[in-house]
């Protein structure tokens, strides 16, 4: 590899390892935001029973 | 992103559970911003990098690498600055946000020390002949690198607990001490690695543009870094926010 092949394998590595990471990021947001929405269902599902009971005061 | 729900609590049924102010979710208007700038100047990186700073004449093309590996290293010295302040802010405040901000920084600053590591090792090959030399400044990279690899591992095997996070607090004080020492490697000891080229003085040795170029990579890195740390920090607010959620769902 000649000067010019380490300075593109140079910047292609910090790109695609820049862009990489993002996305893995990006996905990793995906995963927890559906962690999110499980744990919201999961309270919901808890406070159902609830709602049906008569409330007195 | 919703945490808790806005509708009124009707009579019988459980209020939504209170998440501590840090969680709640907030606006990115200023995320898109930043982002945007940090894109903008990474093109006008890439622009001065390429077009507008001379060619180097002993070193040639390979020269440009320093347009990104100086300000990569910059970047990294910044994040582990943050996870060292962040860290002493989390053992004095007991306040979790810091804790999820030093997690943050130091991912980001991992991944751009692996990159300054890899850029600088292909830097190497072409001007010294060789991928890797033992020399201070790339030894003491190749520690400050393992420290926070550590320090991330540690952060992965505790979870969200209380005293994993203590530990990696401690961790991150005390592995910001190679930091310095990383810096002033090359004034220290005889090393390989070229010193600061950079006029700070009165003795110009580096061309207006080549330091010009040089700063606009800072300043591009550095909003890239900053872009990336608050995406990894929502990223492990979310995380956080939902095992609280999740654990009062379990107790109530």
């Amino acid at each position: 590899m000649n000067d010019n092949g380490f300075l593109i394998a140079a910047y292609l590595i910090v790109w695609l390892g820049l862009l990489g990471y993002l996305g893995w990021v990006t996905l990793r947001m995906r995963g927890v935001q559906a962690d999110l929405q499980a744990v919201r269902e999961l309270v919901e599902q808890r406070d159902q029973p609830n709602a049906s009971t008569p409330h007195h005061e | 992103m919703q945490i808790a729900s806005s509708r009124p609590a009707q009579p019988g049924t459980a209020t939504p559970t209170p998440l501590p102010p840090w969680l709640m979710p907030v606006r990115r208007y200023g995320e898109y911003v930043l982002g945007a700038a940090a894109a903008l100047s990474i093109l006008a990186t890439i622009w001065a990098a390429f077009v507008y700073a001379p060619t180097d004449a002993l070193q040639g093309n390979v020269q440009r690498i320093e347009y990104f590996h100086v300000p990569m290293a910059w970047v990294a010295y910044l994040a582990f600055f943050v996870v060292f302040v962040a860290s002493i802010l989390y053992l004095w405040r007991k306040n979790a946000r810091w804790d999820v901000l030093a997690r943050a920084s130091a991912e980001v600053g991992t991944v751009f020390t692996t990159l300054v590591l890899i850029t600088g090792s292909l830097w190497g090959r072409t001007v010294w002949g060789t991928w890797w030399q033992w020399d201070a400044r790339m030894t003491t990279t190749l520690i400050l690198w393992f420290i926070y690899v550590g320090y991330l591992l540690l952060r992965s095997y505790t979870g969200l607990s209380e005293g994993g996070a203590r530990a990696a607090a401690v961790l991150g004080i005390i592995g910001f001490i190679d930091v310095p020492i990383n810096y002033l490697s090359v004034t220290w000891w005889r090393t390989l690695h070229p010193s600061y080229q950079v006029p700070l003085g009165s003795e110009a040795q580096a061309p207006a543009s080549v330091v010009l170029a040089l700063m606009l990579g800072l300043l591009a890195f550095t909003l890239l870094y900053a872009f990336l740390t608050v995406q990894v920090y929502r990223l492990n607010k979310i995380q956080r926010a939902a095992q609280v959620l999740r654990v009062r769902a379990e107790m109530e």
